[in-house]
């Protein structure tokens, strides 16, 4: 086993870029799932407001009731002293003292008709203060239309306090429960760091390998050139196969348990993905370039893969002209498997089946191509 | 009586309309030292290629121990050690798994292959470079390391195409040392130089290769006797005038007088006191006479008369 030993020591040399892909990914991806739930819905924000009428007036009132519809009223003391420590403890995110005289003012067009305590900057005060500026904008422009204080107090809480239907869209579908968005997003930008991993690992390892002199000086050795062929393929699948098992295991841990229905044809898409990473690594290695050279390459095919094949902008974003473009690549029939998958597109089994037919041919077109350099170069395999 | 290691016959390689070697047939004898010499371009490398069936040929015969040689003759290939021109190793492996590495492609008992490893770094005398990755080594320690990954398995036949390339003098003389100890512990060797010094320090056997053709072979003394020339006389004189340089060359063995720069140049086929009888004359004619040389004939100078041109470049 002399050849598929000494592909794991030349892979002990080149680990560390496709461990930095492996590592940040992971790290990113982690990050993501714990924040999944923060994204997935529209929801108006609901703060803790305090407020102190001290007019008394059925407008002051109206304005309280109107606060009370869309935030949570807090009962506090009056004491003044108080309220910037209530600020600072967070027990309440904004106090509201309406101003005595406030009826009048409002209908008088004068300023002063609030009193505001809240933390400088934050996102709370910004939004109270946007309320209170559209109730007070609203509730004039109705007294300056001939209506009377009263009544366009309860007009303007009427107006202000209807709710907007909101539809939360995101280019991935909210698809099936066992495939959720994390987990798409998980498998969506897997191809790039499979490129990027493949290649910088598996690719210069084979590179070096394959290397014109050493290898002729195996081709004279007493080991068949089969048998070398045999132990460097097993090495190789060895290495795809641990590299792909630890983003499906990684996966399932950051969910939180075994995968299920859908999902698990988002694993089979991976795997044969993974394939084709692979075969695009042995193609690149076989043609006996510099590392730096294949850190080249590694960026423009994983970059350019990603942009045009729908992996880092949604294909749904992309002209007809670059999907035109990208239907020539297998990132393409990746992405478009996921999409189903995740319900951005109608899943339908023909349709999954034909993405995942299709990386096959890729990957085959790609190892005949390797076969067939190969095999030229092997015409003149003189040192 | 010798058994024959090596046996090439009629070779013929021809790249579209270059004819790379030209019915090229050798005969290399057990425990014989074999120096294949030629210019850059004269066939060399292709004729070592296609002995170790790295390259297909279009005609001809090739039986190395007796057997016919053919890229799955792996029991042949198992006794054939290559040390190629250009140095084949691993950048990623030290010179320990590097030469374990090559010595395992023919030896897989891990006890036999890790004491074989070990006399081979003594014999090119890397012990102190073990654990170096190759990048670290000086091109002469590289070329060692090429030499141990060779002949770590102990092969019978050693091939040495080129290797003192590029070599600074001390390590070349380490790398022709262990060519002649292999040599002496039963291996028998085919070497490739351009370099006739090394080729007529170390081979028992020559054969002198042009345009893909042997043009001569035989013992170093064998291929100096197939030539005119005996002795090359060479004296700083000034003002040698034609009429004493005509009387030179009317000397008894003398077939060539060339005065040029102010120096004679004197070549003589046979005879004893050539020298004696050329510094005759030019005392006669009270010439002062500056520093002379008298040298034997080299192989360059075989190549020279074979082939009407030098074996080296100036470069060289």
């Amino acid at each position: 086993m002399q050849v598929f030993d000494l592909f794991f020591k030349v892979l002990k040399k080149k680990y560390v870029a496709a461990l930095v892909f492996i590592v940040v990914f992971l790290v990113i991806s982690y990050g993501l799932s714990n924040s999944e739930d923060h994204t997935t819905e529209f929801k108006e924000s609901v703060l803790d407001v305090a407020v102190m009428d001290e007019d008394g007036t059925e407008q002051s009132k109206a304005l309280t009731e109107f606060i009370g519809k869309k935030h949570r009223i807090k009962n506090v003391d009056s004491d003044r002293e108080n309220m910037t420590e209530l600020l600072y403890w967070e027990e309440v995110d904004y106090i509201l003292v309406i101003k005595k005289g406030f009826a009048g003012n409002l209908a008088g067009g004068s300023d002063e008709l609030f009193e505001e305590y809240r933390v400088h900057d934050s996102f709370s005060s910004v939004y109270m203060s946007n309320i209170l500026n559209e109730y007070v904008k609203t509730a004039r422009a109705y007294i300056a239309s001939g209506a009377d204080a009263e009544a366009a107090s309860r007009m303007t809480s009427e107006t202000l306090g209807r709710d907007t239907e909101v539809t939360y869209w995101s280019d991935m579908g909210q698809g099936p429960e066992e495939y959720s968005r994390w987990f798409a997003h998980y498998f969506q930008y897997m191809p790039y760091i499979l490129i990027s991993v493949m290649l910088s690992a598996l690719g210069t390892v084979l590179g070096s390998l394959n290397k014109r002199n050493v290898r002729a000086r195996t081709d004279c050795s007493s080991l068949s050139p089969r048998k070398a062929t045999v132990q460097l393929f097993a090495a190789s699948a060895v290495f795809v196969i641990v590299i792909w098992l630890i983003f499906i295991i990684a996966g399932a841990l950051m969910k939180g348990g075994m995968y299920e229905g859908k999902a698990w044809l988002a694993v089979l898409n991976s795997f044969v993905f993974t394939i084709v990473a692979a075969a695009i690594a042995m193609l690149v290695s076989s043609f006996d370039l510099d590392d730096n050279v294949v850190s080249l390459i590694t960026q423009i095919v994983g970059l350019g893969m990603s942009f045009l094949c729908g992996i880092f902008v949604p294909l749904s974003m992309l002209s007809e002209g670059v999907i035109s473009v990208a239907r020539f690549l297998p990132g393409y029939w990746y992405i478009r498997a996921n999409d189903m998958l995740c319900g951005t597109t109608a899943f339908s089994a023909g349709e999954f089946a034909v993405c995942i037919a299709i990386q096959f041919g890729f990957a085959a077109v790609l190892l005949i191509a390797t076969m067939a350099v190969r095999r030229s170069k092997a015409k003149d395999a003189v040192y | 009586m010798e058994n024959t290691v090596v046996k090439i016959d009629g070779l013929v390689k021809r790249y579209k309309d270059l004819t790379a070697l030209d019915h090229l047939s050798l005969e290399i004898k057990e425990g014989e030292v074999f120096g294949l010499l030629g210019p850059n371009g004269s066939g060399k490398t292709t004729t070592i290629n296609c002995l170790l069936s790295l390259l297909s040929f279009d005609k001809g015969e090739i039986e190395i121990f007796g057997k016919k040689m053919s890229p799955t003759a792996y029991d042949i290939k198992r006794d054939i050690g290559i040390i190629m021109q250009n140095v084949a190793v691993f950048e990623e492996l030290t010179v320990y798994d590097n030469i374990d590495y090559f010595c395992g492609l023919y030896i897989t008992d891990k006890e036999k292959r890790k004491q074989y490893v070990e006399e081979a770094i003594a014999f090119v005398g890397l012990e102190d470079f073990k654990k170096f990755y190759p990048k670290k080594l000086s091109g002469g320690l590289l070329r060692r390391l090429n030499i141990a990954c060779g002949v770590a398995h102990k092969p019978k036949l050693i091939i040495l195409d080129e290797p003192t390339v590029a070599v600074d003098p001390q390590s070349r003389n380490k790398i022709l040392e262990g060519i002649e100890q292999l040599n002496q512990g039963g291996a028998t060797v085919i070497y490739t130089s351009h370099y006739m010094e090394e080729v007529e320090q170390i081979c028992t056997r020559i054969a002198i290769m042009d345009k893909g053709k042997k043009v001569a072979e035989g013992t170093k003394e064998e291929l100096k006797k197939m030539i005119k020339n005996t002795e090359t006389i060479k004296i700083e004189v000034r003002e040698l005038t034609e009429e004493i340089r005509k009387k030179v060359s009317e000397l008894p063995h003398v077939y060539l007088a060339e005065y040029k720069d102010s120096q004679l140049t004197v070549a003589c086929s046979g005879g004893k006191h050539n020298l004696i009888r050329v510094l005759g004359v030019l005392q006669e004619n009270e010439l002062h006479i500056g520093r002379v040389y008298s040298e034997l004939p080299t192989l360059n100078d075989v190549f020279l008369e074979i082939t009407g041109k030098a074996l080296r470049d100036k470069e060289d």
